[in-house]
C-alpha cells in the first residue's frame, strides 16, 4: 500500500508540476499556484506517511496482543482462587435523559464476566424517567451491587466526578449511559494494570445501529479511523483520547488529576491529556468493546462532530505551552501537534484541495487532477479499511463504504469541523447538545 | 470522451455537489440550533428569585372535575 501511495505522490507531483509550468495565465501568478500545489503535495505525502506509521505501529501492537492472549490461553481458565484475587472494580454510568435505554445498558453490565464489581448509576438530574427506570434494575441480581444516585444537573464531567467520589473500587470503569459493554471487558482491561505505570485503558468503540448509510460509514470510521489510531498509539503507551463509552482508570490516577474538568466539551480528551501530562501510560484494549448508538441522521452527526472538534480544541488549548515548546514536552508535545493536525489541518487541507481542484477543473478543464487527488486518497482509505476490517474481524462489507467515506462523508464532516474550529477561534457560544436516542441498544 | 475523462467528470460533479451539500447541511444544523423557545417560557420570577413556570390548565370533563378517582373505581 505504501509503495502504491508513494508512486501516486510522485505521479501526482509530476502532474501538478507539468500542469503548473504550462499554466502561465493564472490570475494569481505562477508562484502562488506553485505554493498551493506544493502544499497539497506535501500534505498528501504526510498523509501517506501517517497511514504507514499507524499501520506499522498498530500491527506491532496487534502482534503483542496475540502473544499475550496465547500466554493467557496456555494458563487455562481462571480458577476461583485466582478470581478472588482480582481487584474490585466500580463501573460508573452517568445518565442524563437516557430513560429509553438505561435499563438495557445496566442489563448488559449485569452479564459481565467478572467476580468483584459494582455498578454505580449517576442520574444527572434527568427530566425523564431515567432515575425510576434505573431503580428497577437495583435488585435484579445478586451478582453485583447496583447503586443509583440522583443529583442536580451538572453536566457529564460533574456526574463522572460524583461517581468517582462514591466508587468503592480501586479501579473505575467509566462509560456512557447509552453504551453496551462486551462481557469480557473487565477481565481484559484489568490485566493491563499489572504494570504500575499504566493509569488508564481505552476500550474499543463499535457502532451498534448499522441500519443506514450514515451509520454504516460511521461503523467503518470507528474501525478505520479511531481503532487504528488508538492501536498504533497504544504501542507507545500514549493513547490520546480515552473514549467516553469505555475507559478504565486507576482510581489514584483520577484523584491525582482531580477528575474531570467541566471547562471543555470533550471531557474524555481533556482527562486523557491530563493523565498523559502527569506521566501515566495509557493503553488500548481491542477486545474490550463498547457498543454505541451512533447518530443516524446527518444533522445529528454534524452536531456530534461540531462538539467533538470544539471540545478537542479546548482541551488542546489548556496545554498550549506544550504546543509552543514541543521539545521540552517530549512525547506529549508530539501528541498535541498530531491532534491539531487531525483536528484542524487535515480537514482544512482536504476541503481546500477539493475546492482548488474543482475550480481548476472548471476554469481550465483539467479534471484529471481532481480525479487523481480523489483516487490517491481513496486508495489509501480502501487499503487502510481492508487492513483494519481484517484485523478487527469486522464485516468485510464495510470496506465498500470506504468509497462513500471519501466522496461524501468526509467532506461533509470536514466542512463542519472547519466551521467548528473557526467558531472556537472567535469564541462563539455553544451548548452541550444532547443527541436524540432511538433506543436501539 | 475516454474513460479517464468520464471518471474525472464524475468525480468533479460529485465533489461539487457534496461540497454544496456539506455547506447546506452545516447551515441547516446551525439554523436548528439557533431556533429555541424564548428563555422566559411564559413564567415569572417571584420576589425571592424563584422561577415559577406557567402550566397549562388540564381540561377535565365536567363529570370528573371533582373526583376523577371515583370514576376509575367505578369502571
Amino acid at each position: 500500500m505504501t509503495l502504491v501511495s508513494i508512486a501516486f505522490v510522485y505521479i501526482y507531483y509530476r502532474l501538478l508540476g507539468g500542469w503548473n509550468v504550462h499554466a502561465t495565465d493564472f490570475i494569481w501568478g505562477s508562484s502562488v499556484m506553485t505554493g498551493i500545489t506544493g502544499y497539497l503535495t506535501v500534505f498528501m505525502a504526510i498523509l501517506v506517511l501517517r497511514y504507514f506509521v499507524l499501520i506499522v505501529f498498530s500491527y506491532l501492537e496487534h502482534l503483542d496482543n496475540i502473544r499475550r492472549h496465547e500466554r493467557e490461553l496456555a494458563l487455562g481458565k481462571p480458577t476461583p482462587d485466582a478470581d478472588r484475587k482480582l481487584p474490585f472494580v466500580t463501573i460508573v454510568v452517568p445518565a442524563y435523559n437516557e430513560g429509553m435505554i438505561i435499563k438495557a445498558a445496566i442489563g448488559s453490565l449485569l452479564e459481565i464476566d467478572y467476580p468483584n464489581y459494582e455498578v454505580l448509576v449517576v442520574d444527572d438530574g434527568s427530566t425523564d424517567d431515567t432515575y425510576e427506570r434505573a431503580l428497577e434494575m437495583v435488585n435484579v441480581t445478586d451478582k453485583c451491587i447496583v447503586t443509583v444516585i440522583t443529583k442536580a444537573n451538572g453536566g457529564k464531567a460533574n456526574a463522572l466526578n460524583t461517581g468517582m467520589t462514591y466508587a468503592k473500587g480501586d479501579f473505575i470503569l467509566n462509560m456512557d449511559g447509552d453504551s453496551k459493554l462486551s462481557p469480557n471487558t473487565l477481565r481484559d482491561c484489568i490485566r493491563h494494570f499489572d504494570d504500575p505505570r499504566i493509569g488508564a485503558v481505552a476500550g474499543n468503540v463499535k457502532v451498534y445501529n448499522r441500519d443506514n448509510l450514515i451509520t454504516q460509514v460511521q461503523a467503518l470510521e470507528y474501525v478505520e479511523g479511531l481503532a487504528l489510531s488508538r492501536k498504533a498509539q497504544s504501542y507507545t503507551r500514549s493513547v490520546n483520547i480515552i473514549p467516553g463509552p469505555l475507559g478504565m482508570f486507576r482510581k489514584n490516577a483520577l484523584w491525582q488529576v482531580r477528575g474531570y474538568d467541566d471547562d471543555t466539551f470533550a471531557e474524555d480528551c481533556d482527562l486523557t491529556l491530563k493523565l498523559l501530562f502527569e506521566g501515566w501510560h495509557i493503553v488500548y484494549e481491542p477486545r474490550a468493546i463498547a457498543w454505541v448508538e451512533s447518530p443516524s441522521r446527518l444533522i445529528d452527526l454534524l452536531k456530534q462532530r461540531y462538539r467533538w472538534t470544539r471540545g478537542i480544541l479546548q482541551a488542546i488549548r489548556k496545554h498550549a505551552w506544550s504546543l509552543a515548546h514541543p521539545f521540552q514536552s517530549g512525547v506529549n508535545g508530539y501528541i498535541l501537534w498530531y491532534m491539531l493536525f487531525e483536528g484542524v489541518l487535515w480537514p482544512v487541507s482536504n476541503v481546500f484541495g477539493n475546492i482548488f481542484f474543482a475550480w481548476v477543473g472548471i476554469e481550465y478543464d483539467v479534471t484529471t487532477l481532481l480525479a487523481f487527488w480523489w483516487l490517491q486518497l481513496s486508495i489509501l482509505d480502501v487499503a487502510a479499511a481492508a487492513y483494519c476490517v481484517i484485523i478487527e474481524k469486522e464485516d468485510m462489507l464495510l470496506i465498500a463504504y470506504a468509497l462513500v467515506f471519501r466522496v461524501f462523508y468526509l467532506i461533509v464532516v470536514d466542512v463542519a469541523k472547519i466551521f467548528a474550529s473557526f467558531e472556537e477561534l472567535i469564541g462563539t457560544k455553544m451548548s452541550w447538545g444532547k443527541l436524540e436516542r432511538e433506543g436501539k441498544l | 470522451m475516454d474513460l479517464v475523462s468520464i471518471f474525472s467528470t464524475v468525480v468533479l460533479v460529485t465533489t461539487i455537489v457534496t461540497l454544496i451539500l456539506a455547506l447546506a447541511a452545516y447551515f441547516a444544523y446551525k439554523v436548528r440550533e439557533w431556533r429555541k423557545p424564548k428563555s422566559s417560557g411564559g413564567g415569572k420570577i417571584s420576589a425571592d428569585g424563584v422561577f415559577e413556570p406557567i402550566f397549562l390548565k388540564r381540561h377535565m370533563l365536567s363529570s370528573l372535575e371533582h373526583s376523577p378517582d371515583e370514576h376509575i373505581v367505578s369502571t
